[in-house]
């Protein structure tokens, strides 16, 4: 981060034409380079996660002793956030004290959380007509319905060519959905080759340089 | 070599970044000569521009949030392109009252998006006013990430949100409590349970690969225009590959 | 004072004995009365030429403008243009110059040596006598510069805007189109100083201006060539400008159109003002009033402001102070027509001048001011000295100025105030709505749970579950088997049960597991999973003997790339700290091609994709079964129907999960779920479908009612 730009661009290109060169031509010493490469970086992605720790630390630490708005919830984060640390790192993090935070705390709280999405998405279902009533959103929605309905018994009843293997449900997921993904995805795959030789090129930087 | 070889072998996919890279670098140097524009209209990027605008003259902030993807994964892509819209972001709107804040559900997007920011701001000679918070780490779990989030949309100042990057279903969580608070969401994803569930909720959500587009329609720079027409160009090659190796599939040949 | 004729030999009236001659010495008007008479003169000849027309048709803006704002506009921005059948304006401007021309002087040379619009500005001072008693001056010439000078400075302004566009235009395009400009617009002048059809509404002394300065006057030449209704906006002008001059290359204007904005143009009409060549008549210019606007200006500007302003305006259009205190005296009030007896200060703000009354004045009866009223005084002016007018230190506006200023001082002061947050009802109907969802679900779901109700048939297995059931039929005991546990604690209700009961088929037959994760979370989720298997399911499998967690690898895709490429390098101690692969079962195990199969848990499709194309290549002939997420099926199936296979069988969902335990048979947490999750489903799905169907029917009532609204 502190490199001068050409430096840095320059490391940058190296590095990721190596790696990509190692994917694709088979030569032993790149294949080595390669490892090493991938080693750092993996290295640095646990640092990374660790600074990024640490920066939602003082984020919230600034707001407890800034007395900002809603700074009890951010003393409420700090102190959970060293507590659990400090267990993880007293007991390790397979001890039952580490086990049980994780299992009565993080657990729950996440679930209900997911909980709460599925009201939001019905919900957002029912809003959308309102918001975009056009065909799409018409197909939108009875896609959602029909997987709703298909994948499981209503109210225990089974109805035929919606359930089954040969359902509807099935045929949905299996064919319309699949194919439209994989079109989306093959967009998607372009944009993410495009993005990478813009970063192999030095075109974007998100590395400050 | 027989067809199967070749298809198998890396020959293929090494031609196609090779023969995307010279389209890139056909079209940005063709580009010098004579401007081209996006043809096609994407209504949220017409949206978006209008909201910054009104955005930096009221005083409000913006916001953009990076997901949780990571950027060494194929998600990274998406990333970069949040980069890009929130240097756009910053560029326009760091002299304001309110300088644009970014969120990440991840240690390495939050790095960098506190160093785009810094870059953009020493940039254009505000580094001062810089502020390492105006880059922050949500959390780790995507509910986590959610939660940590959500409060930022609860403040009356904020103008929009742009989400960019990768999300999963809790993206709903975020783009609903926007929407509840009258905040303009522009999303995007190149995640597919994201792009369903923005598509329910989102204002102006961005569909497919749209989100790769961004910096082409931001104005983001010259190779933003060059690589979404080679884009462009190379959907229509494999559209015809996929229809014709499907023919010959069907016919027997293959 | 009586009228009556007097020997000229007699000093007093001999009839009323009022005097005759003044006592000191002769009259003889001074050179700075010459102009007032030539304005009284001419104001005469001007508003006797208005009642031949129809009377009050050129002083009524609502008559010239009806609907305002583009019509007003576009005649301020056309004073080229031109109407030769229209002579009636020019009589009295025509009669002036050439008075002027054999008047005394200073002026008239200076005016023939001058530009031309300096000339014609002493003509406009004369046809403007409406912002005389605006001002409110006592000194009448004073008066009259400053009003003059006022109507520059408009007239400049809007000239400088229009003409600034231009000149941004052609400093970008070159001297010989900047030659080209001047002479086209020169010529087309020429016939504008035939005056225009509304003279009072487009001064001439502006036309002038235009005149002398050709690249100003190009665009509103132009703007006058194009259809006045319909291109009033400037960046159409600018456009329509740049496309007539620089059609050699369309694109370079399109660019440097793109550069021009909206405060470009302002910033540097605000440069041209201040710098242009104004200085020359606004020196001699003492002060200008602020807010000094004639009855044309205000209505032309009605065009230029926001509605909210137009509209306090119009408020106040019928309080405009109309000056009469100038109109000759034969325009007696009696003889006022209607609507000019109206505009009629009721009140006048600013102090009055002191006038003597010019009813009390005497009309000359002989010599060359036959028939004039008031220019010989009666009495010496030392006679007549009063007491000078008080003048009010504060700032003389109007009522409409004072309210236009202080909705802007308004509009200034709510800058600075945040809005407030708008406080609405406690509960609002989406909330209650959304309460209303969460209440039917959680009773939908927590009653079948709650009475442990098991009466909907589980599914069948399908074809991917027989075949993960099949391949671990075949592992052996202690036969290690790699576990990616890749899912979030928030996917636990349904990834727990999803995945039980294959761990619970693994713990069937033996198997080692080893178990690695890619996210930060996954090593706990892992150890709470294996935990809820042995509840579940009765097993006890034992740390380090039966199984053991490789812990979290970091780094997404390139941490699992490395970690296929050499997992001894990358993995080397477990979550207890001890030496992972000196445990037997592993100790043979090199690459990941040594695990019997790879099975990865996962919510997210893009964590499925990673394990299926960043490792799946390295397992050589080792089986990969996932088990995944209801969302992520439409992503990793092609993976499974693909050919050759790449993963060689799935469990999907809950579901999945339920035809696994029916295909075992096994009663674990999938059939413990399975009637909430269909009646759950269910109510889902028909609380959906009533509400869109009642919004899209609201939305389209809502619609035709809106439309109905309008035709009405």
């Amino acid at each position: 981060m502190r490199l001068k730009i050409p430096l840095s661009v320059s490391i940058v290109i190296g590095v990721g034409v190596v790696v990509l060169l190692g994917y694709f031509i088979e030569i032993p010493v790149l294949a080595i380079v390669q490892q090493v490469l991938l080693e750092w970086a993996l290295i640095l992605a646990a640092v990374a996660l660790l600074v990024g720790v640490i920066n939602l630390l003082s984020v919230h630490f600034r707001r407890v002793s800034g007395r900002q708005k809603n700074g009890a919830y951010s003393m409420i984060l700090v102190s959970s956030l060293l507590l659990t640390f400090a267990l993880g790192a007293l007991f390790g993090p397979k001890s039952d004290l580490s086990l049980w935070v994780f299992n009565h705390v993080q657990v729950p709280v996440e679930s209900s959380l997911m909980g709460l999405l599925a009201v939001v998405l019905a919900f957002a279902c029912v809003r959308m007509l309102w918001r975009r009533l056009n065909p799409f959103s018409l197909l939108f929605l009875a896609t959602v319905l029909v997987m709703l309905l298909g994948a499981a018994p209503i109210m225990g009843i089974e109805i035929p060519g919606l359930h089954g293997p040969d359902g509807l449900r099935a045929l949905i997921a299996q064919v319309p959905a699949v194919a439209g993904a994989r079109g989306i995805l093959i967009g998607i795959g372009l944009g993410t080759i495009a993005t990478g030789l813009r970063v192999l090129m030095g075109a974007d930087r998100p590395y400050g340089g | 070599m027989s067809f199967e070889n070749l298809a198998s072998s890396d020959i293929p996919a090494i031609l196609f970044v090779l023969l995307f890279l010279g389209l890139m670098i056909f079209f940005a140097l063709s580009g010098r000569k004579k401007a081209y524009q996006p043809t096609r209209e994407i209504p949220a990027f017409d949206r978006l521009r209008q909201v910054i605008g009104l955005a930096v003259e009221a005083g409000k902030r913006l916001h953009l949030t990076l997901g949780r993807g990571g950027i060494s994964g194929v998600e990274g892509a998406s990333a970069v392109i949040g980069f890009t819209v929130l240097e756009r972001f910053a560029r326009v709107a760091s002299v304001s009252d309110r300088p644009p804040i970014a969120t990440s559900g991840d240690g390495t997007l939050a790095i960098l998006s506190q160093d785009t920011l810094r870059k953009t701001f020493k940039t254009i000679g505000v580094e001062s006013q810089y502020d390492p918070a105006f880059g922050q780490l949500s959390g780790l779990t995507p509910m986590g990430y959610a939660a940590g989030t959500l409060p930022i949309f609860y403040d009356a100042q904020l103008a929009a949100t742009v989400f960019a990057g990768h999300f999963g279903s809790e993206v709903a969580l975020l783009t609903d409590a926007a929407g509840q608070n009258d905040v303009l969401v522009l999303a995007g994803s190149d995640s597919l349970p994201a792009q369903a569930v923005i598509y329910a909720t989102a204002e102006q959500p961005l569909i497919g690969e749209e989100l790769y587009a961004a910096g082409a329609y931001l104005k983001a720079g010259p190779m933003h225009l060059a690589s979404l027409r080679a884009q462009d160009i190379l959907r229509w090659i494999l559209v015809l590959a996929i229809i014709i190796g499907a023919g010959l599939k069907f016919l027997g040949f293959l | 004072m009586c009228g009556k004729p007097n020997p000229d030999d007699l000093d007093v009236c001999q009839y009323c004995e009022a005097r005759l001659k003044p006592l000191i010495g002769p009259f003889e008007p001074a050179d700075t009365h010459e102009p007032e008479e030539r304005e009284r003169s001419s104001v005469t000849d001007w508003l006797d030429s208005l009642r031949e027309q129809e009377q009050g048709e050129l002083f009524d803006a609502e008559a010239e403008f009806p609907e305002g704002d583009e019509s007003a506009e576009d005649v301020s921005l056309q004073p080229e243009e031109s109407y030769p059948g229209e002579p009636a304006e020019g009589d009295w401007l025509s009669k002036l110059l050439p008075e002027r021309g054999s008047g005394e002087e200073a002026e008239a040379s200076s005016a023939s040596e001058s530009p031309e619009w300096s000339a014609e500005e002493a003509s406009q001072e004369t046809s403007v006598p409406d912002w005389l008693s605006d001002l409110g001056k006592s000194i009448q010439e004073q008066e009259e510069e400053e009003t003059f000078s006022e109507a520059e400075i408009e007239a400049f302004q809007d000239v400088d805007l229009w003409g600034m566009g231009e000149l941004g235009e052609e400093e970008e395009l070159g001297a010989e189109q900047d030659l080209e400009i001047g002479i086209t617009s020169q010529e087309e002048i020429e016939p504008a100083e035939q005056l225009p059809k509304s003279g009072e509404e487009i001064p001439d002394w502006l036309q002038s201006f235009v005149e002398s300065e050709p690249t100003t006057s190009a665009e509103p030449e132009e703007a006058a060539e194009s259809e006045p209704g319909v291109a009033p906006d400037w960046l159409v002008e600018l456009e329509e400008t740049a496309g007539i001059e620089t059609s050699s290359d369309d694109l370079e204007v399109e660019s440097e159109l793109e550069k021009i904005d909206w405060e470009a143009l302002q910033t540097d009409q605000i440069d041209l003002k201040a710098g242009q060549e104004t200085p020359t008549t606004l020196e001699d210019v003492p002060a200008v009033a602020p807010f000094a606007l004639d009855e044309e200006e205000a209505s032309l500007d009605i065009g230029e402001m926001p509605e909210w302003l137009a509209e306090a305006d119009a408020d106040d259009s019928e309080e405009q102070e109309t000056p009469l205190e100038e109109i000759d005296a034969s325009l007696t009030p009696g003889e006022l027509p209607g609507w000019l007896e109206a505009m009629r200060p009721v009140e006048a703000a600013a102090p009055t001048a002191p006038f003597t009354e010019e009813s009390d004045q005497e009309v000359e009866s002989r010599g060359p001011l036959a028939g004039l009223r008031g220019v010989l005084p009666i009495e010496p002016e030392i006679t007549q000295i009063k007491k000078p007018a008080a003048y009010a230190m504060k700032l003389q506006i109007s009522d409409s100025e004072r309210k236009h200023a202080s909705l802007f001082e308004e509009l200034i002061s709510n800058e600075g105030v945040s809005a407030p947050i708008e406080k609405g009802f406690g509960i609002s109907s989406q909330n209650v709505l959304r309460v209303v969802i969460f209440l039917l679900l959680l009773f939908a779901v927590g009653w079948p749970i709650y009475t442990g109700s098991q009466s909907v048939d589980l599914p069948l297995p399908s074809r991917e579950t027989n075949q993960a059931s099949r391949m671990i039929d075949n592992v052996m005991v202690s036969e290690p088997v790699l576990l990616a546990v890749d899912y979030e604690p928030g996917f636990s209700g349904e990834m727990d049960a999803a995945s039980a009961s294959i761990v619970d088929h693994l713990m069937i037959r033996g198997a080692y597991l080893a178990v690695v994760s890619s996210t930060p979370t996954g090593p706990a989720q892992a150890e709470r999973l294996i935990k809820i298997v042995n509840n579940t399911a009765g097993h006890a499998y034992q740390y380090a003997s039966q199984y053991s967690n490789f812990g979290y690898v970091p780094g997404g895709p390139a941490g699992l790339l490395s970690f296929a490429q050499a997992p001894r390098r990358v993995i080397r101690y477990g979550l207890d700290g001890e030496q992972v692969w000196e445990a037997a079962p592993l100790a043979d195990v090199q690459t990941l091609a040594d695990f019997a199969f790879v099975i990865v848990i996962t919510d997210r499709p893009e964590t499925a994709r990673v394990w299926i194309e960043q490792v799946q290549p390295t397992l050589g002939d080792t089986n990969m079964i996932l088990v995944v997420s209801a969302q992520a099926e439409p992503l990793v199936r092609p993976y499974y129907e693909g050919v050759p296979q790449q993963v060689n069988g799935m469990v999907i969902g809950l579901a999945g999960a339920a035809a696994y335990e029916n295909g075992m048979p096994r009663t674990l947490l999938a059939r413990k779920y399975w009637d909430a999750y269909s009646y759950g489903l269910t109510l889902a799905a028909l609380f959906i479908l009533a509400g869109s169907t009642f919004n899209s029917l609201s939305r389209v009532f809502a619609k035709r009612k809106n439309t109905f609204k309008d035709q009405k």
